[in-house]
């Protein structure tokens, strides 16, 4: 893929989410991405190629460079094929990669993006903010929200951007070629990165002035709710609970 | 509300329905994140730490679900924006009551989001006409049909939100029993530790 190339789709595929609908979920912003691809490899003859595009496409925004590469690299090889048969046999093909690899990429970015970065990178600005509290460092709220964007915004757009080299490349064989990116030890470290942040900040919170505010209602609160979301009650649930306990104390008090 | 704040207020809610769009639809660079929103509207209304608590708080909660699919979990963005306008702005509300607003109003974006997603499968048929036709497809028509009533709905939920809400919460404060104001007050301190638990949670749980 070239350089130019690249940069097209890349920065057209800041808008793939942009017209997301219940129907076909990412189909119009994947059109929208590959269209400076289509038009390379197909020319003028590029609708035929585009209506195949218009299919229900939806997978996780920072992986859709994998499979915006794969159909980039599998529309170019198509459009070298003479035989309209095998032309046929290569689009329905392609369609297929296209709906396993989204499935496959949700399930990986998922995990990774949303459950293991977002919540380390959230760790991350509350241990800093209070860090740099407790410090007195000047800009400290402002440093805490850039922290959090440059560690996010760092594994995400060079996820992006590389997905489209890599699925360019790897096309039918990207499913092996992701299997060889530590995905699951990189979460677990992730997790466990946030675990030992937030841990220490809830330890700081609980004992260290002038935070400290140890008393045994609020640890009460805390397993209370660790134990609750144990259970998997969603936090406005909890919220309702801590309300209701909250007015039957202060009526009694 | 004083003329300041009826002049500021509508860029205020214009600003953060530009920002929301990061949250879905354009980029999703995070900055629209309750922990990167919060603490940039409550420097923009000086008051950055009260920004930085709802932002927090906001996004802990928020970590608990996945937008994944068709699932379209609570507006963080909405929720801490309109909390701190609440709190820090002209309506000068307790943040315990300004908090559980926040959490409203951003419920209240999830469900009015569901429609215009549902809305926008009539895209589709602009860019198959386009194709069928043999002509470019309208990319501008259909992400400005896309785009502008997501921002307009963001703008005048915060907008309403405030403006409306915010006097009808502070007068509903102040008619409240001390007993209740007392124990939402209560609710709201302990929810700091609900957020650790809930980041605990995310990060303990194999997403």
């Amino acid at each position: 893929m070239s350089a130019g190339l690249r940069r097209r789709v890349f920065a057209r595929s800041l808008l793939l989410q942009g017209a997301w609908s219940f129907e076909r979920m990412q189909n119009l912003g994947f059109l929208f991405a590959l269209e400076p691809a289509l038009e390379r490899a197909h020319g003028p003859r590029r609708a035929e190629a585009a209506q195949r595009h218009l299919e229900y496409f939806n997978t996780q925004p920072y992986m859709s460079g994998f499979a915006l590469g794969a159909a980039a690299g599998m529309e170019e090889r198509l459009s070298r094929e003479t035989d309209p048969a095998r032309a046929a046999a290569a689009a329905e093909r392609l369609s297929a990669v296209k709906r396993s690899l989204a499935s496959g990429l949700a399930a990986l970015g998922d995990r990774f993006f949303w459950g293991s970065l977002r919540p380390a990178c959230a760790a991350a600005a509350v241990a800093a903010w209070g860090i740099l509290w407790t410090l007195d460092v000047p800009f400290p709220v402002l440093a805490g929200c850039l922290l959090y964007l440059a560690l996010f915004n760092a594994a995400a757009l060079w996820t992006r951007w590389e997905g489209l080299r890599i699925g360019f490349e790897e096309q039918e064989s990207l499913p092996k070629a992701l299997g060889r990116w530590p995905w699951q030890s990189g979460a677990a470290a992730l997790r466990t990165a946030g675990l030992v942040l937030v841990g220490s900040t809830a330890l700081a919170a609980l004992i260290v002035p002038p935070w400290g505010s140890f008393t045994p209602w609020n640890l009460a609160v805390l397993a209370a709710c660790l134990a609750l979301k144990a259970r998997g009650i969603c936090a406005a649930r909890i919220y309702a609970g801590l309300c209701a306990l909250g007015v039957i104390i202060g009526a009694l008090t | 509300m004083s003329l300041w704040w009826a002049t500021r207020l509508p860029l205020l809610s214009a600003g953060a329905a530009a920002l929301e769009l990061d949250n879905l639809c354009v980029g999703q660079w995070m900055v629209s994140r309750p922990i990167v929103a919060g603490p940039l509207f409550g420097t923009l209304l000086g008051a950055p730490w009260e920004g930085v608590a709802f932002g927090a708080l906001f996004e802990a909660l928020s970590c608990e679900s996945v937008p994944a699919g068709s699932h379209v979990p609570f507006n963080g963005c909405v929720a801490v924006v309109a909390a701190v306008l609440l709190s820090a702005g002209p309506g000068d509300l307790p943040a315990a009551a300004a908090f559980p607003a926040g959490l409203a109003a951003g419920k209240l974006h999830a469900l009015a989001e569901k429609v215009l997603r549902e809305r926008r499968a009539g895209l589709n048929a602009l860019a198959e006409e386009a194709l069928a036709a043999g002509v470019a497809v309208p990319w501008r028509r259909i992400f400005l049909r896309s785009l502008l009533p997501h921002a307009a709905l963001t703008a005048t939920l915060l907008f309403g939100a405030v403006a409306l809400g915010g006097p009808i919460l502070g007068g509903l404060w102040d008619a409240l029993p001390a007993a209740l104001t007392r124990g939402l007050q209560k609710a709201f301190d302990w929810s700091l530790w609900l957020g650790l638990a809930v980041l605990l949670d995310a990060l303990r749980r194999r997403a």
